[in-house]
């Protein structure tokens, strides 16, 4: 894998998914959609060091759920905004109670002010996106533990 | 709680208006509500206290000889005829903001649409929570509010669409219209004559809730603004010079903005969008500069393209397109 230029492999054979990719160090992670979710190294390249798990990289970190974690993903292509204003407080950081209906965001997208629902009951664990950035459809904005 | 579209001093001011050159009897009114002759006497009585004269002659009944000139939203009402009969319009004295009322209304699960209009707002604000001057000076302070049902991506033009909107309206009924600063602004010969403001709130992958919030400087004297604003701000009656009928122009903002959003939402504004855009847009090949965080980008507005994005063609000759940020005329150098 590291001589070709591949940087994803995935294999689906009755129901059993999967899916190998270079990781942010360049070594290849393999995920299975079996047993556990948690990326583990490549049989047979094993390298010295444990296993990566780099949640700072998207890369190695796309694949891996972890569990009781979940993520509130943006709606919408738009402008992240954590306050109402800039004077007032963030809506959510680490450490959060968030609700279902609980306010964690606002994203703004042609001027309508869009105020993004957590979806999920946890505790903020980490925010993802700074105030004020551009943000994709789909992106991630909070790490959520779940409870 | 639903409240009724059509409450009985909308109808009497409707039958009234419709006769406005005759007159019509207590006993048709009686007749068309369906009530007593008592109980039109009492409506009537409540719209007396409210700055209406009826005249009354025997025989023919009663004529309308005078109309509140300050928001009446019977009145309101009363002129606004036609679609949207389930819609309904609640007019307050004060209130701290139009936009969050009809947020909290909308939660405690009153039927969409509606209207709230403040005479004066107390937290009168524009973008994170930048003040709108709302003093209780013949200006407009509206939030409609709406739910939509609508995939998020769907909404990128919504506020665009509605300013172009205002501005044709504001043109059909003044003779001369706003221009359109991307994306939110109506301004007269670069003062600000009105804002908007769009909150939604969202559900998993649907707009739950939205509500469509416009600060518009209707009747406000020249020289009646503080000094911050000053030079900044300019009111419809000042820029014609002549003061609105407020309360019809209030009809018939809401009937187009309630139609407007009715072609939004079945897609066909598309097919006007662009046009009714370019005819407003103030910003178009003049030089400006975008602010988005810490990022300045100056060069020639190229208008917006077909996402609602603004397009900007750099001093080196990129083109850049903005989905959010601050727009400012660059004045041209002085040579």
């Amino acid at each position: 894998m590291k001589r070709s230029e591949l940087t994803e492999f995935a294999v689906e054979e009755e129901g059993f998914k999967l899916k190998i990719r270079r990781g942010a160090n360049g070594l290849p992670l393999v995920t299975s959609s079996q047993g556990s979710n948690a990326p583990f190294p490549a049989q047979g390249e094993a390298p010295a060091a444990p296993a990566p798990v780099a949640p700072a990289a998207p890369a190695a970190a796309a694949n891996a759920e972890e569990a009781g974690v979940s993520y509130i993903k943006s709606p919408m292509v738009g402008t992240f905004y954590r306050s109402a204003s800039p004077e007032s407080k963030p809506y959510a950081e680490a450490g959060t109670k968030v609700a279902e209906n609980s306010v964690v965001c606002i994203i703004e997208a042609m001027k309508i002010m869009n105020e993004i629902q957590a979806e999920t009951k946890g505790v903020v664990v980490e925010a993802l996106v700074e105030n004020g950035q551009p943000v994709e459809y789909g992106q991630k904005l909070f790490k959520v533990k779940q409870g | 709680m639903k409240p009724n579209p059509r409450p009985p001093e909308t109808v009497i001011l409707e039958e009234l208006l419709a006769g406005e050159a005759g007159y019509v009897t207590g006993t048709a009114l009686a007749r068309k509500l369906g009530v007593s002759r008592v109980a039109i006497w009492q409506h009537m009585e409540k719209l007396r206290e409210q700055g209406f004269v009826f005249e009354p002659a025997r025989a023919r009944g009663y004529k309308l000889a005078a109309r509140p000139s300050g928001l009446n939203a019977a009145l309101i009402q009363a002129y606004r005829h036609g679609h949207h009969q389930d819609f309904t319009l609640q007019l307050l004295d004060e209130i701290d903001s139009t936009n969050d009322e009809a947020a909290r209304q909308l939660a405690a699960g009153r039927v969409a649409p509606f209207a709230i209009i403040a005479q004066r707002q107390t937290k009168g604000r524009g973008r994170f929570g930048r003040a709108w001057h709302s003093e209780a000076n013949g200006n407009l302070y509206v939030s409609f509010a709406f739910r939509p049902r609508l995939e998020p991506a769907r909404m990128q033009m919504f506020t665009l669409w509605m300013g172009a909107n205002l501005c044709e309206l504001t043109a059909n009924f003044c003779r001369t219209a706003p221009g359109l600063k991307w994306p939110n602004d109506l301004l007269f010969d670069g003062r600000k004559a009105g804002g908007m403001l769009t909150e939604a709130r969202m559900d998993a992958d649907q707009i739950r809730d939205l509500v469509f919030g416009l600060g518009l400087n209707v009747n406000s004297p020249a020289g009646g603004w503080p000094p911050e604003l000053a030079g900044k701000a300019v009111s419809l009656a000042e820029h014609t010079r002549q003061p609105l009928d407020l309360n019809r122009f209030t009809a018939a903002l809401i009937g187009r903005v309630l139609q407007a959003y009715d072609r939004f939402v079945d897609g066909s504004y598309r097919q006007t969008f662009a046009d009714l855009w370019n005819r407003y847009d103030v910003l178009r090949n003049r030089s400006v500069a975008v602010l988005t965080g810490d990022q300045r980008v100056a060069g020639t507005a190229l208008g917006i393209d077909d996402e609602g994005c603004f397009v900007v063609r750099t001093e080196q000759g990129r083109t850049e397109r903005f989905r959010a940020g601050e727009v400012t005329l660059e004045k041209p150098p002085k040579s």
